[in-house]
């Protein structure tokens, strides 16, 4: 049982020790239910090492884990890399060089980020595989040359690098923006090159956001499920959907999750680390710094470079998406895809709201007791963007289907109610988008300080009408961003949609799963098309805010 | 069978009707049918089955049935035959006749409830052998 940091101030009594237990709060509990919530999962998952059932261990262990353990391994390392060397590189060109086309690059770098990496990866490969228009055009013009193939672990890092660098592009860049210049400025003063003043002042400076935008972009690649069943990459979440839906053993797909959850937690704790050491120190944003004016060939170098990899993370894949899609467009255009949107914009929609408002809820909590209980809490609740799609999915359906069972024992249902409901998919998505729709509500909740009620109460206006009148009007800002987020995210997600869906709901997002499986690059484009433009919009709201 | 057309390898496996269709768009490819296992000791090809079937608690059993009825008539089965380039399953069908000028060959009798049992071992065999 909780006490109240009140009911602390006011139990001492003269001269007597009094202790007063109060209930929890309606909003406290409302907040330890949330974060019950995703502890579920994990725990869940987690307790399959606890129960290990030796015979699928066995087998794990010898034919799957060391594929895994390498392939794992490979891919956070150079992913890793290549989004640390092509997120700070163009992070500090736009930031502090000054070449053509910087401004509009500036914001368009940020692009990719609308396409889901799983498109991205099925373009490159039709593009590039032996029987692709690349190798088939070079066959015809000098005959068989044998180039690297495209279905390979290097395949595998440059399309997530492309997919996943501006996640340390965008938070390089403000670091730099911030920083950088002034930090250069101090270090040329000193008598040192840009370039050494890069590498001995901006760099280590930059360094924690620089990592938090690295473990970021190490989260996607973990929770990776799309793109690496694209490429026949085996990982942690494609074997956990092997496990289930080949080897039908929910056991070995749980196990499979306990250890990829365990990687996950480490990445996780590294980048909360890091968090704490992110100080802002704004030394007069507003005064124009010079930029360094890159002339003649190193000019060219770098617009080159943006343009490069402009072209390759955006305008190569939205390109060729279009064509793929117009050549099947008014044969495979049907009813079905009637279907297809209307499960994909319910379930993001629903997902939204069901997501803004628990995260509505979880702030407002922890904003009427204010304290380390609650901020703890909402911690908590909020680390499922950590926890990949495929865990979430065995560890809500393990205790849903276990309640399902109850449920049968009790006589009080006749068949399973609840496994085949929504219910499993949309708990799954609340738990694993909820740090998104919290993070834009909670910082708009910081701004409604208590000087804001108390003028309000002195005019009247307390309890609900408070919270109706005040409240929400000023929480409006922060709860459409958030549900514009989540609706996106939800749209693009694959491995929890894929595994728990229930019978009949096939939406955009798995139409591309199973179109890019039987290797039909063209007809993967038509829902791909629309994915892309809904991952526009968010992408737009960040350039807007960020030109603000 | 687009790989195995420019060069990349030789064999590949494949569900027949996918080999029909593509003939069918593109009939001058340089590719060629091969039924394996056909000696008199040897068990035959693997068909692949299609069924349906209705569950115990089905809302809508009589719907159900004649919608399964409908399926396996003559007009259903010729659109599965002429359209999907498949062997329909009704007898009184005849198969497209591209689909016919493969021939005959030596099914395999296994039954296929027994494949579903078996297939946890089967993905284990495939872990072993490092199939991807």
């Amino acid at each position: 049982m909780q006490r109240s940091p009140t009911s602390i101030a006011k139990a001492p009594k003269a001269g007597a020790f009094v202790f007063k237990f109060r209930l929890p709060s309606g909003w406290t509990l409302a907040a330890l239910l949330i974060a019950t919530l995703t502890l579920l999962p994990v725990a869940v998952v987690l307790s399959s090492l606890l129960t290990p059932e030796w015979e699928i261990w066995t087998h794990l262990l010898e034919y799957q884990l060391p594929q895994l353990l390498t392939n794992t391994f490979w891919l956070v390392l150079g992913v890793g890399m290549g989004v640390a060397i092509i997120g700070v590189s163009l992070a500090w060109l736009t930031a502090v060089c000054e070449f053509p086309g910087r401004k509009q690059f500036s914001w368009a770098l940020l692009l990719p980020l609308a396409i889901p990496a799983y498109v991205t990866a099925f373009v490159a490969i039709g593009l590039l595989d032996f029987i692709g228009p690349v190798q088939t055009l070079a066959r015809e013009w000098w005959g068989p040359i044998e180039f690297p193939s495209i279905r390979s672990r290097g395949g595998v890092i440059a399309v997530m690098t492309l997919a996943l660098y501006p996640y340390v592009y965008l938070i390089a860049r403000n670091a730099f923006l911030t920083q950088g210049k002034h930090a250069l400025e101090v270090a040329q003063s000193l008598g040192l090159s840009p370039t050494v003043g890069f590498f001995r002042v901006a760099l280590p400076m930059a360094r924690p956001w620089i990592v938090g935008g690295v473990m970021l972009a190490l989260m996607e690649t973990l929770a990776d499920f799309g793109t690496v069943a694209v490429f026949n990459y085996d990982t942690f979440t494609t074997a956990i959907y092997k496990a289930w839906f080949s080897l039908f053993s929910l056991q070995a797909a749980s196990q499979l999750a306990s250890l990829l959850i365990v990687f996950v937690l480490v990445v996780l704790l590294a980048e909360q680390q890091t968090r704490t050491r992110m100080h802002y120190t704004q030394t007069g944003k507003h005064s124009v710094q010079a930029r360094i004016l890159l002339k003649g060939t190193r000019a060219w170098l770098a617009t080159g470079f943006c343009l490069a990899v402009l072209a390759l993370g955006f305008i190569i894949p939205v390109t060729q998406l279009l064509l793929w899609a117009s050549e099947v467009v008014e044969q495979d255009l049907d009813a079905r895809y009637l279907g297809f949107f209307w499960h994909s914009l319910a379930l993001a929609a629903f997902a939204a709201l069901l997501a803004g408002a628990v995260a509505l809820l979880l702030s407002y909590s922890t904003r009427q007791h204010p304290g380390l209980l609650l901020r703890m809490t909402a911690r908590v609740a909020t680390i499922g963007y950590a926890l990949p799609g495929a865990v979430l999915a065995v560890g809500v359906f393990i205790p849903v289907a276990w309640l399902d069972n109850r449920l049968i024992a009790a006589g009080w249902v006749q068949s399973p109610l609840l496994q085949g409901s929504l219910m499993v998919m949309l708990l799954a998505y609340l738990v694993r988008f909820l740090a998104v729709a919290h993070s834009p509500i909670d910082s708009q909740m910081h701004r409604i300080t208590s000087s804001v009620d108390e003028a309000a109460r002195s005019l009247g206006v307390s309890g609900l009408s408070l919270i109706a009148r005040v409240h929400l009007p000023m929480l409006r800002g922060g709860l459409l961003t958030a549900a514009a987020l989540v609706f996106v995210d939800v749209m693009k997600e694959m491995p929890i949609t894929l595994m728990t869906r229930p019978f009949g709901w096939d939406t955009l997002a798995v139409r591309v799963f199973e179109m890019t499986s039987v290797g039909d690059w063209s007809r993967a484009a038509l829902p791909a098309v629309a994915l892309v433009l809904a991952g526009l919009a968010p992408v737009i709201l960040l350039t807007r805010y960020r030109s603000k | 069978m687009a790989a195995v057309a420019a060069g990349q390898c030789d064999v590949t496996v494949v569900n027949t009707y996918y080999f029909g269709r593509l003939m069918k768009k593109k009939p001058n490819l340089p590719l060629a049918i091969f039924w394996p296992n056909q000696d008199t000791k040897e068990s035959g090809v693997h068909v692949n089955v299609s069924g349906a079937g209705i569950t115990r608690h089905a809302k809508h059993q009589v719907e159900a049935v004649k919608f399964l009825e409908w399926l396996s008539s003559e007009k259903a089965q010729k659109l599965f035959a002429d359209v999907d380039m498949e062997y329909p399953a009704n007898p009184t069908v005849k198969p497209d006749a591209l689909v016919a000028a493969w021939g005959e060959f030596k099914q395999n009798p296994l039954n296929v409830v027994k494949a579903g049992e078996l297939q946890t071992t089967a993905v284990k065999l495939m872990d072993r052998a490092k199939y991807k």
